[in-house]
Formats: structure tokens, C-alpha cells, sequence
């Protein structure tokens, strides 16, 4: 496993706020990093996000919408001097005991549009507030070694 | 580092390509023009683009390749060639013999998926979004209407490409995203096999050279349909040169020897090409007759295509390498006032006549060129996510 793998399974193990986190690009959905470790919250969540093959399933496959909202938003900031999009938050709706918050990074590595995305199924125990935070304590050191990977 | 081709049977072109600062794919290999190589002289494409690599003799990975093919890509087939290949195949070949890898500790899936190589048609390779902003464009239509190029909603119109050479080609270019997808809206080409629709001529002298083809089979692909591309080709342009040859008898217009000679050997693509020069330089009432049916017939096609795709946004007639250059401006005056553009608009209904006199109809220079280089902007597209795969290969 490389330094990437190895500080998203290590974000996950430390059980604050963060279940998940994948990398994955955004034009034909390729997962192409993501936390692996069964020692999270949720193992199970993990494995949905790899597919079957492990190469990013149906689920990341519908990610690539963020593509689109990220041009447009962007747009929107450009012309209102707002500047472009940074983070997107998703809320889902609950199924079951978990009700899940995606909380999204998206950036460009060599023209390839990308999104870190940080993953939580764990309401109840987290406030979004606190979710918002875990993810910007983390988001650097992610991004740095994603930079060093495919940048 | 990336290769893009042209592939079809009377030829194919082949050049390493990388991306410059703004993203445009800059020649590499061979530092002036796409090397060439004899198809028919390879037993598949594997083994002409080994010759290629060998060539080039670059000693770093080339990540991706895209290819434009004068035949089905989704089939593996190339028009005139016995070679049956696919998509898949040419990834995994592209592993072992550009990576220098095994497929099997590589991510099978996500290479195939992408494709590091990948395959179109060759008319859907032009980029007609960087077409569109070319300055080359002649526009062949005197009447048309320019200034409203998009529908009430803002949304550009259709447009058409058509190309003879080898075969017919033709494309539906439409305004959109491919389907499942949130890409940027821009001009999307859609492939036809137009080509193999059967002819159906709408003049006199078009009805007798349907008719002599019937009773010449040797000149058709099969000898119970004559399809468009059995006219519209350089062979075609042979046949009707035959075709007039043959009516006028030998008290005719004189065959030169030279042409002869080039049809006697079937040099066809030679022989096509020399046709067109003496026709254009106005050395021989022959080849000027079978030169006014063809663009004649030409010219209707291209009628019928805007008609069937009503595409008001233009048709763009694809200039291969038939014409010599210094006779170009020739054949775009024959284009202007002869037969093409008389018979693009020759319709009944007055409507359909107005309609097709107001639809732009532009020359493309240089076809083949824009062929190879779309090819290389798409393999540049798939570079980065390629050299990804290629690090991630065990």
C-alpha cells in the first residue's frame, strides 16, 4: 500500500467523524484511491464504494455529476467575484440506522477533474459541524500526497 | 507521449503526438508529417503500428493511442483489408508492447474502460469544434445563410460532414453531451454507414451509369446492389470513367496513355487522381465528363444528407488527397459554379430549394491532417488517467 492508502486508512481507524474517503476521478468515475482498512466504523461502506471489481462501482460511476456542478458553480463564482467551488456537502436522507453525509473536495490533476470524497454514516454520533471539521483537519495532507501521485 | 493514426486500406498514417501548453497535440515522430505505411503490406494493425514503434524507436512508454479507421471500429473492421481486430485486443497489445508490462498485473478493467487505446471511425475523429474555428474554411455556397446559425433556443444547428476516398463518408454533427455523461455541451460527431446506401440518382445521365454498373458488375462490390460508395469513391470516379469511355466508343473523346496505363495495373487510387488533375486543368473532355457526373452526383448526396439530418448549420465537404494543391483553388471553382452546388439545391418543392440554398456548405481543406491530429486530441485526453493505470501496473 502506498502513503496515500496508508494515511486514508489511517483517518478512517482514528473513528472520528470519517467512515470512508475515495478518490476518484470524475469524467468516466474511476475510483482510484480509497480508505481499505476494516478497522473503521463501517468496513461495509468501504467495500460498496470499490464495487465489485474494486475499480469503483455504479456508486461512483453517478459521482461524475459533481463535474457539471463544480463548472457551473465555479462559473457562478467567477462572475460574482465569489471565486470557484471548494468543498461540496452532500446530506442524504436515512436508510436504516444510517443516514450518510459526503462531504467533497474537488480538484483538477493534470486536466483531470478529481474528487476527494470524505464519508460519514454516523449522524447520530457526529453534528455536520463537527463532520466539516474533521475533514478540514484532514483535507491538506490528502491532497498533498494526491498531488504527489497524480498531479 | 501519445500515437494517433488514420487507418484504411490505401494507406494509413501514423505519428507520435505530445500536448503542447494550450493542450493542442504538437508532431513529435516524424518531426515534419505522419509517417505512411502500406496497409495491405501488414498481416494486422498490431503488426504495421510494431513497425511504427520500431521506427520511432522511443525508449519511454507512449501511454495512449487513439486511431481513426475507414471502416467499423466496434467490428474490427477496415473497408478493403482482411485484418479482424478490437478495441481490447489493441489494449492489451498496447500493454506489452508500449508499457512493456503484462496485462495481467495491470488493472485489466479500468485500461479497457477507458481505453488506453482507443478506436473511432475516421470522419468522427475531426474535431469539428477546432474545425469551427478554423480560418481555412471556403464557404462553396454564395447564398447562404450565415447569420443565424442556432434554433430559437440557442441551441446550434446540425450540421453534416461528407468526404470521399476510399469510400463515402458521412456524419450527423450535433449539439450535446454523450449520453450518461455531464461533459461540457459541444459539437458531437455521430458516424453513419452511409456510404453502403444504395444509389439512387436523380438525373438522366446518373439513371444510365446506375444502369451500366447493373450490366458491369466487375466495377461493384457486390453485383446485385450499387450503393452510393460504389460512385462516390475513387474507384467510382474509375468506373465512370469507364462508363463514359465505353458509351462514346472509339469515336470518343482520346483515353490518355498514361490513365490507361494506371488502370490496366488497377493503380485506382493513382488513376482517381489523375482523372480529377486532367479534368481540372482541362486536358481532356473525358475525364471532364466523368468529373461534372461526379460531382453531380456528389453534390445531390450532399443535398440529400442536410436534408436527412437538416442540418442548417452547414455541411462540410472533407477534401482528401486527390486534388493536387496547386490545382485546390481550381476545384474550388468547379465546387462554386458547377455541377456539386447546382445539384445540391436541385429539388421540386420550391420550400426544399430555399431551404438548401440558405444552408451553408464549406471546404475542408485538408481532411486528412485534422483526421490524425483529432485522433491525437483524444488520445491526449486519456494520457493522464493512462500514465495513472501505468504506474499502478505491478
Amino acid at each position: 500500500m502506498d502513503e496515500l492508502g496508508l494515511l486514508l486508512n489511517k483517518i478512517v481507524e482514528a473513528k472520528r467523524g470519517i467512515d470512508a474517503i475515495f478518490v476518484s476521478e470524475l469524467k468516466k468515475g474511476f475510483l482510484l484511491d480509497s480508505s481499505k482498512t476494516e478497522n473503521g466504523r463501517h468496513p461495509d461502506l468501504v467495500r460498496k464504494l470499490g464495487g465489485q471489481a474494486g475499480a469503483g462501482g455504479n456508486a461512483m460511476t453517478h459521482m461524475s455529476v459533481l463535474q457539471a456542478l463544480e463548472r457551473r458553480i465555479s462559473d457562478f463564482g467567477e462572475e460574482t467575484g465569489l471565486g470557484g467551488l471548494e468543498l461540496t456537502i452532500l446530506q442524504l436522507g436515512e436508510k436504516g440506522d444510517i443516514k450518510g453525509t459526503v462531504v467533497a473536495y474537488i480538484s483538477h490533476y493534470k486536466g483531470v477533474p478529481m474528487v476527494i470524497g470524505f464519508v460519514n454514516a454516523n449522524p447520530q454520533d457526529d453534528s455536520l459541524g463537527n463532520i466539516v471539521f474533521y475533514c478540514e483537519q484532514h483535507i491538506k495532507d490528502v491532497r498533498e500526497l494526491v498531488d504527489k501521485k497524480y498531479g | 507521449m501519445v500515437i494517433a493514426g488514420n487507418i484504411g486500406s490505401g494507406g494509413s498514417y501514423l505519428g507520435i503526438y505530445k500536448k503542447d501548453d494550450n493542450g493542442n497535440p504538437v508532431l513529435v515522430f516524424p518531426s515534419d508529417e505522419p509517417k505512411q505505411y502500406d496497409s495491405a503490406s501488414y498481416s494486422s494493425p498490431e503488426d504495421m503500428i510494431k513497425a511504427f514503434l520500431q521506427d520511432a524507436n522511443i525508449n519511454e512508454p507512449i501511454y495512449a493511442a487513439c486511431f481513426g479507421i475507414s471502416g467499423q471500429p466496434e467490428n474490427g473492421y477496415i473497408i478493403g483489408l482482411d485484418w479482424k481486430f478490437s478495441q481490447d485486443e489493441l489494449c492489451d497489445f498496447w500493454v506489452e508492447h508500449s508499457w512493456k508490462k503484462k496485462i495481467g498485473e495491470c488493472d485489466e478493467a479500468k485500461i479497457k474502460e477507458l481505453p488506453v487505446v482507443r478506436l473511432v471511425h475516421n470522419i468522427e475523429a475531426i474535431d469539428f469544434n477546432v474545425l469551427l474555428e478554423s480560418g481555412e474554411l471556403v464557404e462553396l455556397n454564395d447564398e447562404a445563410n450565415t447569420a443565424n446559425d442556432k434554433d430559437k433556443g440557442g441551441v446550434p444547428f446540425n450540421c453534416a460532414l461528407i468526404g470521399v476516398r476510399g469510400g463515402l463518408g458521412e456524419a450527423l454533427v450535433y449539439w450535446g453531451r454523450p449520453p450518461g455523461t455531464f461533459d461540457q455541451e459541444t459539437f458531437k460527431t455521430s458516424p453513419s454507414e452511409g456510404g453502403y446506401a444504395n444509389l439512387a440518382p436523380s438525373s438522366e445521365e446518373g439513371v444510365k451509369l446506375l444502369n451500366y454498373l447493373f450490366e458491369h458488375p466487375e466495377y461493384l462490390k457486390g453485383p446485385e446492389v450499387v450503393t452510393c460508395q460504389d460512385v462516390l469513391s475513387e474507384r467510382g470516379i474509375v468506373s465512370m470513367y469507364q462508363f463514359f469511355k465505353d458509351k462514346q466508343g472509339e469515336d470518343g473523346a482520346t483515353a490518355p496513355d498514361e490513365l490507361e496505363k494506371l488502370i490496366s495495373d488497377k493503380n485506382i487510387k493513382s488513376a482517381a487522381k489523375e482523372i480529377i488533375k486532367m479534368a481540372l486543368e482541362e486536358k481532356n473532355a473525358l475525364c471532364e465528363q466523368v468529373i461534372d457526373l461526379f460531382f453531380s452526383i456528389y453534390g445531390a448526396e450532399a443535398g440529400d444528407l442536410a436534408l436527412k439530418y437538416y442540418a442548417k448549420g452547414g455541411v462540410y465537404f472533407l477534401h482528401g488527397s486527390t486534388t493536387p494543391p496547386e490545382l485546390v483553388d481550381k476545384l474550388i471553382d468547379k465546387l462554386k459554379q458547377g455541377s456539386f452546388m447546382q445539384a445540391f439545391t436541385r429539388r421540386t418543392m420550391p420550400q426544399v430549394v430555399d431551404l438548401l440554398k440558405s444552408i451553408p456548405v464549406k471546404f475542408v481543406q485538408d481532411a486528412n491532417t485534422r483526421m490524425i491530429r483529432g485522433a491525437a486530441r483524444r488520445a491526449i485526453e486519456n494520457e493522464p488517467l493512462a500514465s495513472v493505470f501505468y504506474r499502478e501496473c505491478k
